[in-house]
């Protein structure tokens, strides 16, 4: 057809987004599907140019937001700790949390989660996946959304880096529907990914005139052939040697001394501070796990055990973030799948309550020392306007640049939003 | 020897339940005046809580005010008429005439820096030891509340302290499970031992073992008691006691009380019919009152009927009070009641015969 | 906002129309949007004029319907010999020829050379294996393996079972029949805990059911209709889930079994989104609905189960095998158009469905009547899968090259103008490793031993293979479908050392081969003989001579190790193309 009508370039403009990402994003462990072809020149300019990266914190099982964001003392559900005046006028946060009261200017805090879930295995996809509509296919985690929507930066570096205790590897279902490419690159303990360093039988000479005759080979290949297969191979020789040419990022015996200790030396502490690293070195999308919250037994000397770890970890990222200059385009999220419940249960303990907990974010355009919402008195409700994840989803891609609701993923035909549509982002979070 | 036939033997006398006792809050301790007139406890309601035991039936009297956060523990003066009790906001108070008409005696409204885990009254009542989150021990003089000692810079969470009957010695039981022995008056820490097992650490988390100690047997033998802990987030562990011999702190018997879901030893006490009363929490469900002679390893008596246990005290007569927690206790979500009111949790307070007495259930 | 799209051929099969409307217009208006998409389908029939099918051969209409609607469309030449035959060893060997096998192909001049070396792999010894490889990653999906189910694929192949009988064979397995009962893996495997917290995801192995054996994914039709799939109904799924609600895994043999219980009632469920209290008998995914047959209470079992003995019994209505004979059935059009589609996709690199598991009347086929003209044929030919392999491999359109010389843009991919290339599975990969690197005839292996014997006689060959695997297959529950390379793989190659090793002359391997050759051209030759099974071009030469002038001993083989690694990393290695 010759002609196309209005509507069409709507449509293609749509598919441009999905295609620039499908032909520059593939993830850590993946390749591209090479449609870069059909991209304007001007949208990957646009796109080019967002430098914008987001660090994930999940404290993953559920921090009580009673002993951290939201504290209640001396009320039925208040638990035995104190609350502690922060840099906000007015505002309280749990004597847990010192050094991030003293941060709290440059946070941005909603206290009026009510989200659906109070279940782990399916509470954490969903809040992962901002919870859309159901359409009847599996959504992509954040990590993996951004990586699609926003490709790696021009680090080369892979677009969505997961730092976790334990294993690592390449974590793809996080990719839902995008397919597997979008995963996570994921660093089990900070590690690099297996054989990232060169072994000594190997020269740097001998790497360079091998790797120097791959690629001859392979562009003789793809002469006159379709280029996707050959880009997607060539990518991921390019992310490999990208990550060894940060082989420093993992090498702790770089520290400073001084990091170290005002990160914590416990796991949280040196994977946020990886994370740093990893983002001065320009990947998209980092996130940072803490496991083991489910503190449905002696809650509060958990938290007593954990809260302080958090908060010199994140405390200290957030010092560094300000003073690099980083804020500015690096938005940062700290959260779990809900948070605990008011009643104190017979362990001592606190239990799964996704109807009124906290988020905690800064960064990339996030009003900074802002408090959004309120619970009740006694902390069982949300007595402001609820928000669900989807608003969350809707504000933190606005954060980073993208239009939410315009942007949309393509599942073969099928046009998808990227976050809830009947949501919108909170605009009082938003500079 | 599967065999050979199992020796007739004799059920020992189990302790029977007289009755219950309610209080609409969470207690984390509990224990009878020294006169026996009245039992007092302290929970999550900043509050002294009294039963009234000589009236004809039992009846709660007014709370005695003045804490903030949890009241976290609270002991009677041997032979005196004060009770001590600490909170978790870190004020420290002493009531007098509690069975009668309460007055505050002394109180400091910042004893400690926050939590105080732990309160220890000398044996002749004169002194009193404090420890908590803050980290710092202070010795009071019991009668006007003057601080006496304090010992600084303990490198950890206290979670546990005691007062050698001499009073010449302050032990002390730490987060990671080590245990202090610290000179009186300079506050010099003269030894460290660390109980293998009464701690652990994962996932950033350290979970404490050792949360009770006390001296026994005229200050000869030094029990540490709570639990070899499993896992992080569910305060799961071997409820355990050692007995220590004092002064050469070399464990002479232990008692593992449970499998590795309970919990930890959450109070103990000495019975005058001459075996230990022990409580345990875990998981609702699983939390433990037993009843264990000395030098054996399993207990006589064990129930877990009580879903969840916290504290118990024994009173002059023989009775024991153990503080339990409600069933159903936990639950995700909104846990609403028919009414659609959101629910708290609370704690029975159930009364116990000891074993062989003859006394017949009463009504509470 | 967005746009429902599609496409269809014109009438006259000569222009593809495309259509977009509004989502919000068709969405208010579901009767607006099913005529659409119909009308769409009804019109995408007719690409192609008609011939009499009697006369023409499976592969002739292919290449005609192929050829019809890819219009104008500029068509790459026919593959040469080089490119055809790693194409074909690796569809149907899956692994790449021997340099002996490819330079004798390369020289044998008959005109029937194609055709003859097509029939000798389907009868050959590598066939029952790349087809138990390629079963069993497209059927369990990596979730894990079983010598028994190992055993059945491999006896299903080497006989050539028909695909009825085996698919049959998974959905009502039969433990009385050695060669046949590992089937039930199948099933079994996916009635496993995925860990403590997981409950047994038995939706799951309904969903695999529909998606695997007739191409249609129900999964999400679980609590309410398909939100976007018109076709798909909560009744399918429920209809069909029931059946397995009412089976287990029959546990204490030493090979995979279910059991299942008496089945009394109909299914009662609800939509989540109407709270309509419903029922529904079985329902068979393309067969519809099949009554729920009930006996007095005692005569449920034509021979009872016997506890003491350990027998089942047997089920005078087993559901099990009403789901067998009405799915695997020769009226059940999805049944054979689900395999023919995934088979032609192993063969030609792209679904005429796609994805693989999405056949609903809004996701209609590239070429309609090729699908029907395959299916019918398939069905027509008692299911051969040999056979309809044979025919794929003899189409032009399978023949050709996927390199179009001169200039412009390339055709779309579903035009098949220009060869489409093919994710290498894991087992591809290692064996065409193997062959590459002379590993095998490293091992100086007796005339006739499979590859597979070598390689499990040989300690650090088998745990390179495990590796391997691990390093490129799939994560479980993954299709492997894409061609997704890795940085884990790409870092693997790069760096693991017992895969250098494979690039040091030993005995008997490549590199040593190589490293006794004192002429560099004949090297050269030799090097591309054996990695990419086809001869140095002129430029390949010259970067040989380059890399291999005035080097000598040591430093030789170590730039033949660089020239081997390189073409191993290569995409021309790492796709079938």
């Amino acid at each position: 057809m010759s002609h196309c009508r209005p509507w069409e370039h709507g449509w293609s403009r749509r598919r441009m987004l999905g295609a620039l990402a499908a032909g520059s994003a593939a993830a850590g462990g993946a390749g591209a599907a090479g449609l870069g072809g059909l991209l304007q020149p001007a949208v990957a300019d646009e796109l080019a140019r967002n430098d914008k990266q987001i660090l994930l914190i999940w404290l993953d099982g559920g921090m009580s937001q009673l002993e951290s964001w939201d504290p209640k003392p001396n009320t039925p559900f208040g638990g035995p700790f104190r609350s502690i005046p922060t840099t906000l006028p007015g505002i309280h946060v749990s004597e847990l949390m010192p050094k991030l009261a003293r941060q709290m200017k440059r946070l941005a805090l909603v206290r009026s989660m009510k989200t659906e879930d109070a279940n782990h295995s399916s509470g954490v996809p969903k809040i992962m996946r901002g919870h859309p509509r159901n359409r009847g296919v599996t959504y992509p985690f954040f990590g993996s959304a951004v990586a699609k929507l926003m490709g790696p930066t021009a680090s080369g570096l892979p677009p969505y880096v997961w730092v976790k205790p334990g294993n690592g590897g390449f974590i793809s279902k996080h990719a839902g529907f995008l397919g597997a490419r979008y995963g996570a690159l994921a660093l089990g303990d900070g590690k690099p990914p297996a054989n990232l360093v060169r072994p000594d039988s190997i020269t740097s000479d001998a790497d360079r005139v091998r790797q120097e005759l791959r690629k001859k080979f392979n562009r003789q290949f793809a002469d006159r052939r379709r280029g996707d297969f050959n880009e997607a191979n060539s990518y991921v020789y390019d992310v490999a040697q990208t990550l060894m040419k940060h082989v420093e990022l993992f090498d702790e015996k770089q520290l400073k001394e001084t990091d170290r200790q005002r990160y914590g030396t416990h796991d949280l502490g040196r994977h946020a501070l990886l994370a740093r690293r990893l983002i001065e070195a320009g990947v998209r999308f980092v996130q940072v796990t803490s496991y083991g919250w489910d503190t449905h037994g002696d809650n509060f000397n958990s938290h007593a055990s954990r809260m302080p770890k958090v908060d010199q970890s994140i405390s200290a990222l957030i010092e560094d973030l300000f003073d690099r200059g980083l804020d500015e385009r690096v938005l940062v999220v700290v959260m779990a799948e809900f948070g605990r419940t008011p009643r104190i249960n017979g362990s001592v303990g606190r239990d799964h309550w996704p109807n009124a907990w906290s988020v905690a974010m800064t960064g990339c355009g996030i009003r900074t020392g802002t408090v959004v919402g309120e619970t009740l008195a006694d902390g069982t409700d949300v007595k402001s306007t609820p928000y669900d994840i989807g608003h969350m989803f809707h504000t933190w891609f606005s954060a980073v640049g993208l239009d939410s609701a315009e942007a949309q993923y393509m599942n073969g035909t099928q046009p998808l939003p990227i976050a809830h549509d009947d949501m919108h982002k909170v605009d009082e979070l938003l500079i | 020897m599967a065999d050979a036939p199992k020796p007739t033997e004799k059920k020992p006398p189990e302790p029977r339940e007289l009755f219950k006792l309610d209080c609409d809050r969470q207690l984390m301790v509990a224990r009878f005046t020294a006169c026996g007139r009245m039992l007092v406890a302290g929970g999550y309601d900043a509050s002294i809580r009294r039963w009234d035991l000589c009236a004809e039936q039992t009846v709660e009297v007014d709370r005695v005010e003045g804490h903030h956060g949890w009241v976290s523990w609270l002991e009677v003066q041997p032979g005196g008429d004060l009770v001590f009790s600490a909170d978790t906001w870190g004020r420290l108070q002493a009531t007098r005439g509690i069975a009668g008409t309460p007055e505050i005696a002394w109180h400091h409204e910042q004893a400690h820096d926050g939590w105080i885990r732990s309160l220890s009254v000398s044996d002749d009542g004169q002194a009193l030891v404090t420890a908590g989150r803050d980290g710092v021990i202070r010795v009071w003089s019991a009668v006007d509340g003057k601080l006496l000692h304090q010992l600084k810079d303990h490198p950890a969470d206290v979670f546990a302290v005691a007062i050698h009957p001499e009073k010449k010695v302050i032990v002390t039981g730490d987060l990671f499970g080590v245990l202090r022995r610290f000179e009186l008056p300079g506050g010099k820490c003269v030894s460290e031992t660390s109980l293998a097992g009464m701690h652990f650490y994962k996932r950033i988390q350290d979970v404490g073992g050792l949360r009770l100690l006390r001296f026994h047997d005229r200050g000869r033998t030094l029990i540490c008691a709570g639990g070899e802990p499993q896992a992080t987030g569910r305060a799961i562990a071997v409820p355990t006691i050692h007995w220590l011999d004092w002064p050469g702190l070399k464990i002479r018997h232990t008692a593992r009380l449970g499998a590795k879901n309970h919990g930890f030893v959450f109070d103990l006490a000495w019975h005058p019919g001459g075996y230990w009363a022990v409580v345990t929490s875990g998981q609702p469900g699983s939390g433990q009152f037993l009843l264990l002679k000395p030098g054996q390893e399993k207990p006589f008596f064990n129930t877990t009927k009580m879903s969840n246990c916290h504290s118990l005290a024994v009173h002059g007569d023989g009775r024991i009070v153990v503080t339990a927690s409600n069933r159903n206790s936990q639950g995700n979500g909104a846990v609403r009641d028919k009414r659609g009111n959101y629910v708290a949790n609370f704690s029975p307070l159930h009364v116990f015969a000891p074993p062989g007495s003859e006394e017949k259930p009463a009504a509470g | 906002m967005g746009y429902y799209t599609g496409s269809f051929m014109s009438p006259d099969g000569r222009r593809g129309v495309s259509w977009v409307v509004p989502r919000q217009f068709l969405d208010r208006k579901p009767i607006m949007r099913r005529w659409v998409f119909l009308c769409a389908i009804s019109l995408g029939g007719s690409a192609a004029p008609a011939v009499d099918a009697a006369d023409e051969s499976l592969h002739a209409a292919i290449d005609r319907l192929i050829d019809a609607q890819a219009g104008d469309a500029v068509r790459a030449p026919a593959a040469d010999d080089a490119e055809f035959l790693r194409r074909v060893m690796l569809d149907l060997a899956g692994r790449i020829p021997t340099h002996i096998e490819t330079s004798r192909f390369l020289d044998d001049k008959s005109s029937k050379k194609r055709d003859v070396l097509i029939d000798s792999l389907l009868a050959g010894q590598d066939y029952p294996r790349r087809m138990q490889e390629l079963f069993h990653a497209m059927l369990m999906e990596r979730r894990g393996d079983h010598v028994e189910w190992t055993k059945f694929l491999r006896h299903a192949f080497a006989k050539n079972l028909p695909w009825d009988q085996v698919a049959r064979a998974m959905l009502a397995p039969d433990s009385g029949d050695e060669n046949l009962r590992g089937a039930a893996y199948f099933l079994t495997a996916r009635l496993t805990k995925e860990g403590a917290m997981a409950p047994v995801d038995v939706p799951g192995l309904t969903r695999d059911v529909g998606r695997l054996l007739a191409g249609v994914d129900l999964g999400c039709a679980q609590c309410h209709d398909h939100v976007s799939i018109d076709d798909y109904k909560q009744v399918d799924f429920q209809g069909l889930h029931m059946i397995f609600e009412n089976m287990q895994s029959r546990r204490g043999d030493s090979f995979p079994a279910v059991t299942e219980r008496v089945m009394k009632k109909d299914k009662e469920f609800q939509s989540v989104f109407t709270m309509d209290p419903r029922t529904t008998g079985l329902r068979i995914p393309g067969a519809g609905d099949v009554p729920i047959q009930t006996f007095p209470k005692g005569e449920e079992y034509s021979v009872a189960p016997d506890r003491k003995a350990k027998t089942p019994g047997v089920l005078k209505f087993s559901p099990l095998k009403e789901l067998a004979r009405g799915l695997a059935a020769r009226g059940n059009p999805l049944f054979a158009r689900n395999i023919v589609n995934r088979l032609w996709f192993v063969m030609m690199g792209r679904g005429l469905v796609e994805p693989l598991d999405l056949f609903h009347s809004a996701n209609p086929p590239t070429h309609p009547e090729l699908l029907e003209r395959l299916a019918t044929e398939f069905t027509a030919h008692d299911f051969d899968i040999k056979w309809l392999l044979g025919q794929l491999a003899r189409s032009e359109c399978y023949q050709r090259s996927s390199r179009l010389p001169g200039e412009g843009p390339l055709p779309d991919a579903t035009t098949y103008a220009v060869a489409n290339q093919k994710r290498l599975s894991a087992e591809q990969l290692f064996w065409s490793t193997m062959i590459a690197t002379g590993e095998i005839s490293r091992m100086k292996p007796k005339p006739g031993t499979g590859l597979e014997q070598v390689v499990a006689q040989t300690e650090s060959l088998a745990a390179l293979q495990k590796q391997f695997l691990k390093t490129f297959a799939n994560p479980p529950r993954e299709p492997e479908v894409d061609f997704a390379p890795t940085v884990k793989g790409a870092l693997y190659l790069m760096h693991d050392e017992k895969v250098l090793e494979l690039l040091k002359p030993r005995t008997g391997n490549l590199i040593e081969r190589l490293s006794s050759m004192k002429d560099t051209k004949q090297a050269a030759e030799a090097l591309f003989l054996a990695v990419v099974s086809r001869r140095p071009s002129g430029s390949d030469r010259e970067a040989v001579e380059r890399l291999l002038e005035k080097k000598e001993g040591v430093a030789r083989a170590e730039a033949i190790g660089q020239l081997a690694w390189a073409l191993l990393t290569s995409t021309e290695f790492c796709v079938n193309h």
